[in-house]
């Protein structure tokens, strides 16, 4: 397979993606978008693999490790961070102190509250905003290791 | 860590393209290498010394600093 092919592909899967995960939301059911992206990867995976024609640089490789591993430090600090305010968040009365409301408090009591004005308390939002920070984080460092590692494109003299 | 690779190079009339091309690598590779920025692993470097027909010692020059 070559590589544009393959670019097709992820283009197709995404969009496909897209579809299944619209149905998801309009059947009320997680199980099609679950399942589909799971397939979605395997499907990327397996196609990546018989990609030909992909030069294994090892200065790429080292600035891609250097970068994961650096967002890896920062993400896990962060969410460390915020799964030890969870657990306060949700679980003071455990340890027999006053609680804020829970999600599930919130959705049967005050809905309108938790589906209009505060969207970013559900749980999923906060986990696309890690994955998203996951991302922004890698791209920044790849630039930086990139500019580090020295290998701007100079003319040749 | 110092090296020739430039020379090596404008020894042998090949562009960074090529070398690149040759070893496996991109030209970036290459780039980052003759500005001492990037110091390549030691499979790299064998095969850049072996594809000018020199050792390794004649190509990378290792520097007190580097040894630090």
């Amino acid at each position: 397979m070559k590589q544009n092919s393959f670019y097709i592909l992820t283009g197709l899967v995404v969009t496909a993606l897209v579809g299944i995960f619209w149905l998801s939301l309009e059947w009320n059911n997680a199980l099609p978008i679950q399942i589909g992206f799971i397939i979605g990867v395997i499907i990327l995976y397996l196609a990546r693999s018989r990609v030909v024609g992909i030069i294994a640089d090892e200065r790429s490789i080292a600035i891609s490790q250097k970068a994961a591993f650096h967002t890896l430090e920062i993400l896990w600090v962060v969410f460390f961070t915020f799964s030890l305010g969870f657990i306060v968040w949700t679980s003071s009365n455990f340890f027999g102190l006053e609680r804020t409301p829970t999600f599930r408090y919130m959705r049967e009591h005050n809905p309108t509250d938790m589906v209009f004005g505060r969207p970013f308390l559900n749980p999923g939002f906060i986990q696309l905003l890690f994955l998203c920070m996951i991302i922004f984080l890698y791209v920044g460092f790849k630039f930086y290791y990139e500019r580090k590692y020295g290998g701007e494109d100079t003319d040749e003299e | 860590m110092k090296n020739s690779i430039k020379v090596f190079r404008a020894k042998a009339n090949i562009t960074q393209e090529q070398l690149a091309t040759a070893l496996g690598v991109y030209r970036q590779t290459i780039i980052a290498i003759e500005k001492s920025k990037y110091v390549p692993s030691l499979t790299l470097a064998f095969k850049i010394a072996r594809h000018f027909n020199v050792n390794v010692e004649e190509i990378f020059e290792c520097e007190e600093s580097d040894l630090k």
